[in-house]
């Protein structure tokens, strides 16, 4: 299982959106974090979600439960430690 | 003893080696006041050389300040490199709302200045241009106001930042990413769930 955990602040309400979108389990907002989990990976895409490369690049900043196999200007890939 | 109140701040300053250049940057170009200045014998520490130390109106009661060390070189460790880790000293001003923000970047750009940078950070967006000592300067509006979860987020990204570097400091693992911050934090997370 992987997780990460996004601060419930409006600049990154887009990576919960785009999550649910994607039918990407989000649970919470709890103690002031929403949770994404996958069961082996979760993959984004920075232009998907519309996320400036300032915040974009933060993406992860609320905590990771998880291994980073790809992060650049556009891809965001975490799989399990 | 309760911790005494500070009441933002009064001036930042840096050394110039370019006296007419920063002079004419400041008051003439970005139009700021030049409010006070300080000429005075070389005085304190031995060796110390006369000097200026002159203040520009940056608003709201704040001022950026210069110093200018007469007959003194310019020391290779001053010389202001325009790349991250120099830059990492900046002034950031700041103004109210997009259209003020607009409006520095036309008026700079009107008077010649070359616009950097237009970022939009978490809680900030910011232009960035340099003065003539290469020095970065940042006007930012505040996107939003910070709140106790943005305090209690920062409180908790240092934790983890902190164990980061004194476990490697110890000779453990080697700090070298923001992963090992981000996992270390994640592993509060789950702790406090």
């Amino acid at each position: 299982m992987v997780k990460v955990y996004v601060l419930d602040v409006p600049e990154f309400r887009p990576i919960i959106e785009g999550a649910r979108r994607a039918q990407i389990g989000v649970s919470g907002p709890a103690r002031g974090y929403y949770v994404i989990a996958g069961e082996h990976e979760l993959m984004f895409s920075r232009k998907a979600l519309g996320l400036k490369p300032a915040v974009w690049y933060s993406s992860l900043s609320g905590g990771l439960e998880g291994r980073i196999a790809q992060f650049d200007r556009d891809t965001l890939r975490i799989v399990e430690p | 003893m309760n911790r005494p109140v500070l009441r933002g701040v009064h001036h930042t300053a840096r050394p110039t080696w370019k006296l007419r250049e920063t002079v004419e940057f400041y008051r003439d170009r970005l139009g700021l006041k030049l409010v006070h200045a300080i000429s005075a014998k070389g005085w304190g520490p031995q060796g110390h050389p006369d000097f200026l130390h002159f203040f520009f109106d940056s608003g709201q009661g704040s001022t950026i300040a210069f110093f200018y060390y007469i007959g003194s070189p310019q020391p290779d460790y001053l010389v202001h490199k325009p790349q991250w880790d120099c830059d990492s000293v900046h002034t950031a001003w700041q103004v109210e709302s997009e259209a003020q923000l607009r409006e520095w970047k036309a008026f700079l750009e009107g008077r010649g200045v070359k616009v950097e940078m237009h970022v939009q950070h978490e809680l900030i967006e910011s232009i960035y241009f340099r003065d003539p000592n290469g020095y970065l300067i940042e006007i930012g509006r505040q996107l939003r106001e910070m709140t106790a979860l943005d305090e209690c987020d920062a409180g908790m990204t240092l934790e983890a930042a902190i164990a980061a570097e004194t476990e490697a400091r110890a000779g453990g693992t080697p700090f070298k990413s923001i992963e090992a911050v981000w996992q270390r934090k994640g592993a509060l997370q789950r702790k406090a769930a």
